[in-house]
């Protein structure tokens, strides 16, 4: 409560309020102060005058009591008795024989105490002497009461109005004083409000005095100088600042463009070599089957029915007559088997082709889900998924005659993204035919291998071909980085953006240059346990691939 | 309350042999007041200097002399030894500073003239109007008390100087002329 009536007021009501009450508090504590010792000067002259009293009537009686005379005793203590503050007295004998005495009170028969004051009664005692000889003792015992409260009486109607009119006074004066005194400050606060809500920095209040509010008003009015000064270059820097805004903005713009642009290049570019993978394939497969249709049987089929021709009207008499016609139907039956077989040749070669063109549609649909969303995760066999990679390079093996060896852990499967893990394992595939195919027909060797271990599938594919300098083991994943002068920097580069896709990894070593490479794709499990891989013997690349 | 005053001044003055008579008890009450006047009036250095033994004379019938000599015997007032001497054994010697004269001490003028003839001598008596008629206290009797009277002029011309409460305590008289 007092915290807040301490905040919410005005310093001018706060100063008004803080000296009106310090005076008033120092005049009631100067008057009590005053008082206080006013009430014992009372008391002492009190003490002083009862005790000058008792001295002066103590002499008066020496005489009295010398001469034995009672009324001259009563007189002196008449005297003391028209004292109202006296409220007894009593003159005795050295003995202890009371001569005279009055009193007024219930008290008058208590035994007299110690000489002093007790409460508010105080006692004296004065001896009676003459020449050196005491005669006797005069007692008095007084009341300062009455005293107190004829100074109370008067002291607390003098304390309220001087209280009031000092009070009506001081407020007056100080209202006066903090008026002269805060008028700089109000400039100054009506300045600073005016300066903050309306921003206008060109505000100076007066300087009216050399005081601290003329140094504080002076200081201000400087601060703001400085202020404008720094609004001004603010408002410039602000102004460029803007500008350089708008600018970066437009480049962002023509940089985000640039980068769609290069991301529907790079999703093309993929699309375009993986297809092409699979087109030497679909290519192989078709100029296979017009070999194949080229060197077929029917050709003795034909021949059997333009041998047959002549005899349609009389076939009797040509299979009874005719010699040739056991040999014919010993041909028709051996041309039916061969074309049996090449029956069941073309339609392997068909069904390769169809999945080669159905590799392409995926490659194709795979892309643009790349390009778009993430794939759709399933069980694969990783070695299914290898033999795939290695029939998609199928006829660039078989054409270079290279040697493939597989290391394949048994129960390879794992849940992932199957096309996205058939691109990567194509493309270091064709890699490592591209590595090793300048190499002698003996060296030209292709290991593949797929290890398990708990946290997952290492998929290996190691090559005894040109191998990778040091300086570009590191670069080697990025995009647009080649070697070779008809590659184009972005099969590794998508393989390993590929394989971070699928949660795994795709690295890459090499003793240097003619030392040949190894690349790994790690696909990750979530638990799977690890099994010793199977070695399997060494065939050559034609024949299993193309089988 | 003169019974009172007399205990007073028997237990004071310690007589050792008081009579038990009124006359003796009378006698020795003003032997007291004697002795009182003696405090309250002081007398010039030139006729009592400090120390010197303070002279009391008595124009009185023997027996009262004897009472009052008793009654004052080995007293002494600021310094002052009380002597008491009966004025018929004085005739050769210097004049006394206080002179008690009984009532019976007649004609009281010419002895007074003679005694006091401007020395400075408290002139005490008990005859009616004795401080009016030339003396300096008289004493008299009001009531059951005794009381005195000065005559303010006479001490003047003794030189003797009475304490203010002396007078407050008398009754001032004037003489007669």
């Amino acid at each position: 409560m007092n915290a807040d009536i301490h905040r919410k007021g005005t310093l001018r009501g706060k100063l008004m309020t803080t000296v009106v009450l310090t005076a008033l508090a120092g005049i009631l504590f100067s008057s009590t102060t005053l008082f206080a010792y006013q009430l014992w000067s009372l008391r002492r002259q009190f003490r002083v005058e009862m005790s000058a009293l008792a001295r002066i009537v103590s002499d008066y009686l020496v005489a009295p009591v010398s001469f034995g005379d009672s009324s001259g005793m009563q007189d002196a203590l008449a005297v003391l008795q028209s004292r109202p503050e006296i409220v007894r007295a009593e003159l005795r004998q050295n003995d202890g024989t009371v001569l005279a005495h009055f009193g007024r009170s219930e008290s008058d028969h208590e035994p007299w105490a110690s000489p002093g004051f007790h409460g508010f009664h105080l006692q004296v005692a004065q001896q009676l002497i003459l020449l050196d000889e005491h005669l006797g003792e005069l007692r008095i015992e007084a009341t300062w009461r009455p005293v107190i409260l004829s100074a109370v009486k008067s002291f607390i109607p003098a304390l309220l109005a001087m209280i009031v009119f000092s009070g009506i006074g001081l407020a007056l004066f100080t209202r006066y004083r903090v008026h002269s005194l805060l008028g700089g400050l109000d400039s100054l606060t009506s300045s600073a409000n005016r300066i903050a809500s309306t921003g206008d920095y060109t505000v100076r209040p007066p300087v009216q005095s050399q005081d601290e509010i003329g140094t504080l008003t002076a200081t201000f009015n400087h601060m703001l100088d400085q202020l404008q000064a720094t609004d001004q270059t603010l408002r410039r820097l602000n102004q460029t600042l803007n500008t350089e805004i708008a600018e970066r903005k437009r480049l962002e713009r023509a940089l985000v463009d640039s980068s769609r642009v290069a991301g529907m290049a790079e999703v093309a570019t993929g699309v375009l070599h993986n297809v092409g993978n699979v087109l030497n394939s679909i290519n192989v497969s078709a100029q296979l089957l017009r070999e194949r249709v080229e060197t077929s049987q029917l050709q003795g089929l034909h021949e059997v029915a333009e041998l047959v021709r002549p005899h349609l009207t009389d076939p009797k008499d040509f299979l009874s007559s005719d010699a040739r016609a056991p040999l014919l139907l010993q041909f028709v039956h051996e041309l039916s088997d061969q074309l049996k077989v090449e029956q069941k040749l073309e339609l392997q070669e068909l069904q390769l082709l169809g999945r080669n063109v159905e590799h392409v549609k995926e490659v194709v649909a795979a892309q643009q889900n790349f390009a778009r969303t993430s794939g759709v995760l399933e069980p694969v066999d990783l070695a299914g998924l290898m033999e795939d990679a290695l029939r998609i390079n199928g006829s660039s093996l078989a054409n270079h005659r290279i040697i493939v060896r597989r290391n394949f852990a048994p129960d390879a499967t794992v849940e992932t993204d199957r096309h996205r893990t058939l691109q990567i394992l194509v493309n270091l595939v064709s890699n490592a035919i591209h590595a090793v195919k300048h190499n002698p027909f003996e060296d030209r060797r292709v290991d593949l291998e797929i290890r398990a271990d708990e946290a997952g599938f290492k998929l290996v594919v190691q090559d005894s071909g040109v191998g990778i300098a040091p300086e570009h083991l590191t670069r080697i994943f990025q995009h647009g980085f080649t070697t070779r002068k008809e590659g184009h920097g972005f099969g590794l580069h998508s393989g390993a953006i590929a394989a971070r896709t699928l949660g795994g990894s795709l690295s890459a070593e090499s003793e240097g240059l003619k030392c040949g490479a190894r690349f790994t794709l790690f696909i990750p499990r979530p638990v799977q346990p690890a099994s010793q891989p199977v070695p399997s013997p060494e065939v050559p690349g034609a024949a299993v691939s193309v089988a | 309350v003169v019974a009172c005053l007399a205990l007073l001044f028997v237990g004071m003055l310690a007589m050792p042999h008081a009579r038990a008579n009124d006359t003796s008890l009378e006698y020795r009450v003003k032997a007291g007041f004697l002795f009182n006047f003696a405090k309250f009036v002081r007398w010039p250095e030139e006729v009592l200097a400090p120390g010197a033994p303070l002279r009391i004379g008595l124009l009185a019938p023997p027996d009262v002399c004897g009472t009052i000599e008793r009654a004052l015997a080995d007293k002494s007032v600021a310094g002052h030894p009380l002597i008491v001497e009966r004025l018929t054994e004085m005739a050769t010697k210097a004049p006394p500073h206080m002179v008690f004269m009984h009532r019976s001490i007649t004609p009281v003028e010419r002895r007074l003239g003679t005694l006091a003839n401007g020395h400075a001598i408290l002139v005490v008596g008990e005859t009616p109007d004795f401080a009016a008629e030339g003396g300096l206290i008289g004493f008299t009797n009001r009531g059951d008390t005794l009381r005195f009277q000065v005559n303010l002029e006479a001490a003047e011309h003794a030189h003797l100087q009475l304490s203010g409460q002396l007078a407050g305590l008398a009754e001032i008289v004037r003489p007669h002329r």
